[in-house]
């Protein structure tokens, strides 16, 4: 089994928050987009806390599927 | 008998042998399919009509996807080149080819390839039930296409009953056809399971995609009938005067919409299910490592056939059901992620301490694992009975399920790469597989991506002219359709692979993927084969 050293978590965890911050940029940090429905002024912040913990298990997935990808990648040789 | 030939026939397994030792054919070892008229006509091998079935859907798949585009045109140009009765046409019939007679075809296909060699059964336990099964889809095809109803995939009462003409008749036959396909088939792949599996491999043991047609089997012969009675009574409705689904006549709309639904998220599963036994079948092989918590996928496949059935009034969240009625599929619903997390961890997981090689499969395969997951992540909004209520009918529901639906689609294109050699003897172009997945993963992110941002910023589904009301939307609307355009041109380039390799490929060897030099057989080997067998790779 693969030993991970603590670079590889710092890169690791890195991504992941990386990821999120890209998600919450993407996203103009949970606000709908000048949605002209009153109903949404209503539900914003159900739709940001929504928003930010959905965010954070797609980085947490991503991150990790991303990183693994390279980290554990064929190399060649032995 | 060599390996190679048994698993080109399927002619090892002990039991129910005495069905099938009369001659079989085999793709890569006679003359081509295509080159045969009259075994495409008669066949009833499983090898032959899975490979009927991946042409059938292909290529709906690509008169769905010009029509997509088409439509993409549209919502782009100062002057949309359609009149907006054609628009809700081809919207119509875009997701409906696409769901029902292209990814369900091109899944069933793969399961009829596969699922008699991987459980070691000489053919499907029905084969002529098989092929009537197929040769169901073709019809069902012409009625859909030729029928161009504008009632939208959904044919929600009451529109489709006063809908005028015989294109939502034809709509609903073309459906009832492929409701009986998809049930004798479901039925054919559980008792393939159940009575034609060897007797030396225990269900433990069975392929994850085995277990992902079990599952999606019940889901076709639980869920499917109620879209056959839903369609009975929507036929009625339209030409014999009931009214099951008009208020007028005493009935009610909203029944179709339960009906409909109670179908209509199940299979949503049959679609996604197959893909993701395609994906746990390939994952491991390009990791070069058994797949991780192998029970746990095998279980959750199960879970979600279970829970599928319990969800369906999410989509019905602002018909004015009262809140006791939502707030159990709000949880439901939310809980469903929790089997479908499970998969996407495990296939996570695989990756740990694997030496991955980033071929044109394994890179669809993972381009199928992230973009499920957005799917996934978009589909946790939707259950927050508040939220839906903003977001209902917008264009975040369709790039939301854009992008569980495309990511079926990656995984199947992958699949087709991997299974490319054993189908036809040949290797396809690696090169010129990347390039394709470049464009394709690249097009679809900006496509549905900006779906979702349109959806966020009030863009309804279905509209045909947005620009004079919401300007700002048209940049949006540009980007998704410059993700098209990298699409249209990743799938022009798929095809192309497909058919100069079935030509002019190089000639595959009998373990194409080293699958059996790792000890990860893609289909099961008797011990009599296995012993001392000799693996070319």
């Amino acid at each position: 089994m693969a030993r991970l050293g603590p670079l590889d978590y710092i890169t690791w965890i890195g991504l992941i928050g990386l990821l999120y911050y890209i998600y919450l940029l993407v996203g103009d940090f949970g606000q709908f987009w000048g949605s002209p429905a009153v109903a949404t002024g209503r539900i914003s912040s159900l739709y940001r806390l929504t928003y930010f913990l959905s965010g954070g298990v797609f980085a947490i997935f991503m991150g990790s599927l991303i990183w693994l990808s390279i980290k554990f990648r064929d190399r060649g040789g032995a | 008998m060599a390996i190679k030939d048994y698993i080109a026939t399927g002619t090892g397994s002990t039991q129910g042998a005495e069905r099938v030792e009369r001659p079989q054919v085999v793709a890569a070892e006679v003359r081509p399919l295509y080159k045969d008229l009259r075994r495409i006509f008669t066949t009833t091998h499983h090898t032959d009509i899975g490979i009927l079935y991946l042409t059938a859907g292909f290529l709906n798949f690509i008169l769905a996807g010009l029509v997509a585009g088409v439509m993409r045109a549209t919502l782009t140009a100062r002057t949309p080149p359609i009149s907006p009765s054609l628009y809700a046409s081809l919207f119509t019939v875009h997701g409906t080819a696409m769901i029902f007679l292209a990814i369900v075809p091109i899944s069933v296909g793969f399961a009829n390839y596969l699922l008699p060699k991987m459980v070691g059964a000489p053919d499907m336990y029905w084969p002529k039930l098989n092929a009537f099964s197929f040769w169901l889809v073709p019809p069902a095809s012409l009625l859909i296409w030729l029928g161009m109803p504008a009632i939208g995939w959904t044919g929600y009462a009451p529109l489709s009953v006063i809908e005028p003409g015989v294109g939502v008749d034809m709509w609903i036959l073309g459906l009832h056809l492929l409701s009986i396909s998809s049930i004798a088939g479901g039925l054919n792949f559980l008792m393939t399971v159940f009575k034609l599996r060897a007797p030396d491999l225990p269900l433990s043991r069975v392929p994850l995609f085995v277990w992902s047609m079990i599952a999606t089997s019940f889901l076709m012969v639980a869920a499917i009938p109620a879209l056959s009675v839903g369609l009975t009574l929507l036929l009625f409705d339209r030409n014999l005067g009931t009214s099951f689904f008009v208020p007028k006549g005493g009935g009610d709309a909203l029944l179709w919409q339960h009906v409909f639904w109670f179908f209509g998220h199940p299979e949503v599963y049959i679609l996604v299910l197959p893909a993701m036994g395609l994906v746990s079948e390939m994952i491991p092989r390009f990791a070069k490592r058994p797949i991780y918590g192998f029970r746990a996928i095998a279980m959750s496949s199960l879970l979600i056939t279970i829970m599928s059935f319990g969800v369906w009034v999410h989509h019905m969240f602002t018909t004015g059901l009262s809140i006791e009625a939502r707030i159990p599929f709000m949880a439901i619903t939310m809980a469903i992620a929790i089997p479908s997390g499970i998969k996407v961890f495990n296939w996570t997981a695989t990756l740990y301490d694997a030496r991955i090689s980033f071929k044109a499969p394994m890179l669809f395969a993972l381009g199928f694992v992230a973009t499920f997951l957005v799917g996934g992540i978009t589909g946790v909004f939707l259950p927050v009975i508040p939220v839906d209520y903003a977001l209902q009918d917008s264009y975040f529901v369709l790039g939301h399920f854009h992008f569980v639906v495309f990511g079926i689609i990656l995984a199947l294109v992958g699949a087709t790469y991997y299974y490319f050699p054993y189908m036809t003897g040949r290797r396809y172009s690696e090169p010129l597989a990347l390039i394709s997945f470049a464009n394709i993963f690249l097009g679809s992110m900006l496509t549905f991506t900006s779906m979702l941002a349109l959806g966020v910023q009030g863009m309804p589904r279905r509209y045909y002219q947005y620009a004079s009301v919401l300007p700002g939307l048209v940049p949006l609307h540009q980007l998704a359709t410059v993700g098209y355009v990298f699409m249209a041109v990743g799938f022009i380039l798929f095809f192309h692979n497909l058919v100069r390799s079935l030509r002019r490929g190089e000639r595959a060897a009998e373990d194409p993927w080293g699958a059996m030099k790792m000890g990860l057989p893609d289909f099961h080997i008797p011990r009599r084969l296995a012993r001392g067998a000799e693996v070319v790779g």
